[in-house]
């Protein structure tokens, strides 16, 4: 059963944060995704650019706009994603306890509905 | 030939193996899908199929075999249908071909274990949100229709059936797993599932119809004991569970004296407990306290049978009471735990005592803000064990203006009728009682 695990937490710059912080941050990333690797639950992991540099389009009226910033302006954006596939809800919390940023943010535990497998959709779990 | 014995014993074999067994074969038939729905839906096209082929064929010797057989066909029909959409494979190949009924008599229930357990973890798990865990397990473990359980928690029925609905397939979805917790996690999970089954007992009284006898609240509050001696005997060495479990059966043995208008704990015939339950509650007490560090249940437990034991004794324990108070208090701190040392203190103490320590509580949560304090003044419970103070501390035109505003806030119309004539000044159903320590807030 795959979930992914949706980390939000607001956002700071390298600046505001410091160089100490920013690299104990980078050891607490590596360590886990090393630990999800070796646990054999890993499917994919990613760290997304700050929202200042994310672009977001809406359809109205059947335009297309293109705009700067995020979809939802709020304090907490999502900074990145893990997807995991394991037994139940039980082990899927146990693993998103541990993701480092749940120091400083929530993180989210969703359920997959469907994936891809060489470009063809298939049923989760 | 279908004679009304024959469909008469058909239907009370039914009616006992739903009511014995339908939280396990529930839990058996979901165990595999993660499907509460479905296990339901199969559950009861089975008693509907055992309505029809029981009253000519016979009850069978092994009546829940037979419905757990006849219930996995349907189960195993509706995934076939839906693998046909989905291409899904199924859950269990080893489950193609129907049983052949000759085995059903080997099928062995209590062999496979007693999977009711799981299931109440299950619903109270905490991505279930906790207002809708005691309604899950009643409907899911005890089999109680949405209506039913809707009228219980005042709400209307197709709201409750609704949040049912979205529960299960939270669990369906999310695959909330159908496992008890290894004993790390157990300290986390266990007070959810204690506190829900509490929640089924506390709803018994919350909506205590006037009607005594046969009523839903009866009902409610059976199959709280039940749950509750159930999870504690399954669990074996959890002393929250046996506290739980002694709680409950000490607060039933009590029952039989709670029919008809309200009298006071203190006041109650002591001839009409249950001494029975008397007696097996003090058993799952002792076997609470032999597991150690005593819980909150464990407490409120130990408290009842302070109450109890005036059956044998003839009087009513204060100062135990208060020393149980005052440690419950320290334990899990509440407002009807304060309340009802407050009282305590009225009796042990002086009546004054207990209205100071009634007044200190309201100043207390007044400095926590303006909604503390008007929370201590709209908790009935201590609008009634002031108002008792009052009058024995000799100041009857407060001690009415008290009684008739505990009255206006009693949810259960017996205590609004007992409290109304108190503020009329009578003291309705006692024989001349005098000293006694205040009702609690307990009946």
């Amino acid at each position: 059963m795959r979930y992914t695990l949706l980390l939000h937490y607001p956002e700071m710059d390298a600046g505001s944060l410091g160089e100490e912080a920013l690299a104990a941050g980078q050891r607490a990333f590596s360590s886990y995704a090393a630990a999800l690797h070796q646990a054999n639950v890993l499917i994919s992991a990613e760290v997304l650019q700050p929202s200042s540099s994310t672009t977001t389009l809406t359809k109205s009226d059947g335009a297309l706009r293109v705009q700067d910033g995020p979809f939802a302006d709020t304090k907490e954006q999502l900074g990145g994603t893990f997807v995991i596939d394991v037994a139940d809800l039980d082990a899927a919390i146990e693993w998103a306890g541990k993701a480092p940023s749940v120091d400083w943010g929530a993180v989210e535990v969703r359920p997959g509905a469907t994936y891809t497998v060489d470009g063809a959709w298939r049923p989760n779990a | 030939m279908t004679s009304p014995e024959a469909r008469t014993a058909a239907r009370q074999a039914a009616e006992h193996a739903a009511r014995a067994s339908y939280g396990r074969l529930v839990a058996l038939l979901a165990a595999s899908t993660g499907d509460l729905s479905l296990a339901e839906d199969a559950l009861s096209a089975a008693f509907e199929q055992a309505l029809v082929s029981w009253p000519t064929g016979g009850v069978p010797a092994n009546p829940e075999g037979w419905l757990l057989a006849v219930a996995r066909n349907r189960q195993r029909d509706t995934w076939k249908s839906a693998s046909s959409r989905t291409t899904r494979p199924l859950e269990d190949a080893a489950l193609g071909g129907g049983p052949a009924m000759a085995a059903l008599d080997d099928l062995d229930l209590d062999a496979i274990g007693d999977k009711r357990l799981e299931l109440l973890f299950t619903c109270a798990h905490p991505a279930i949100d906790a207002s809708i865990r005691t309604p899950l397990m009643l409907q899911v473990v005890l089999g109680f229709d949405a209506a039913r359980i809707a009228a219980a928690f005042a709400v209307p029925a197709t709201a409750m059936a609704q949040r049912l609905v979205r529960a299960k397939k939270r669990i369906k979805t999310a695959r909330i797993p159908f496992t008890v917790p290894g004993r790390t996690d157990m300290p986390g999970r266990l007070p959810a599932v204690l506190e829900a089954i509490y929640g089924c007992y506390a709803l018994s009284f919350a909506d205590a119809p006037d009607v005594p006898g046969g009523s839903d609240a009866e009902d409610l509050a059976g199959e709280a004991l039940y749950l509750a001696v159930t999870l504690a005997a399954l669990l074996r060495t959890e002393p929250e569970a046996w506290g739980l479990a002694a709680l409950i059966t000490l607060s039933q043995a009590r029952a039989p004296a709670r029919g008809g208008p309200f009298i006071p704990l203190e006041e109650q015939d002591t001839s009409l407990w249950d001494a029975r339950l008397i007696a097996e509650g003090g058993a799952h007490l002792r076997r609470a306290a032999a597991g150690g560090a005593a819980g909150r249940f464990q407490m409120e437990a130990a408290i009842q049978a302070v109450h109890c034991d005036r059956a044998r004794t003839g009087r009513t324990d204060c100062p135990a009471l208060r020393t149980l108070y005052t440690a419950l208090e320290a334990v899990a701190p509440s407002l009807g735990a304060r309340v009802a040392l407050a009282a305590v203190i009225g009796s042990t103490e002086s009546p004054a005592a207990g209205l100071s320590a009634l007044d200190a509580l309201r100043d207390l949560r007044e400095g926590e803000g303006p909604a503390g304090a008007s929370a201590v003044e709209s908790f009935q419970p201590y609008l009634a064990t002031r108002a008792e103070l009052l009058a024995r501390d000799g100041r009857p035109s407060e001690a009415a203006a008290a009684f008739a505003a505990a009255a206006e806030a009693a949810p259960q119309p017996v205590v609004r009728e007992y409290l109304w004539q108190r503020a009329a000044g009578q003291w309705p159903n006692s024989q001349g009682r005098d000293n006694g320590p205040a009702p609690l807030p307990l009946r």
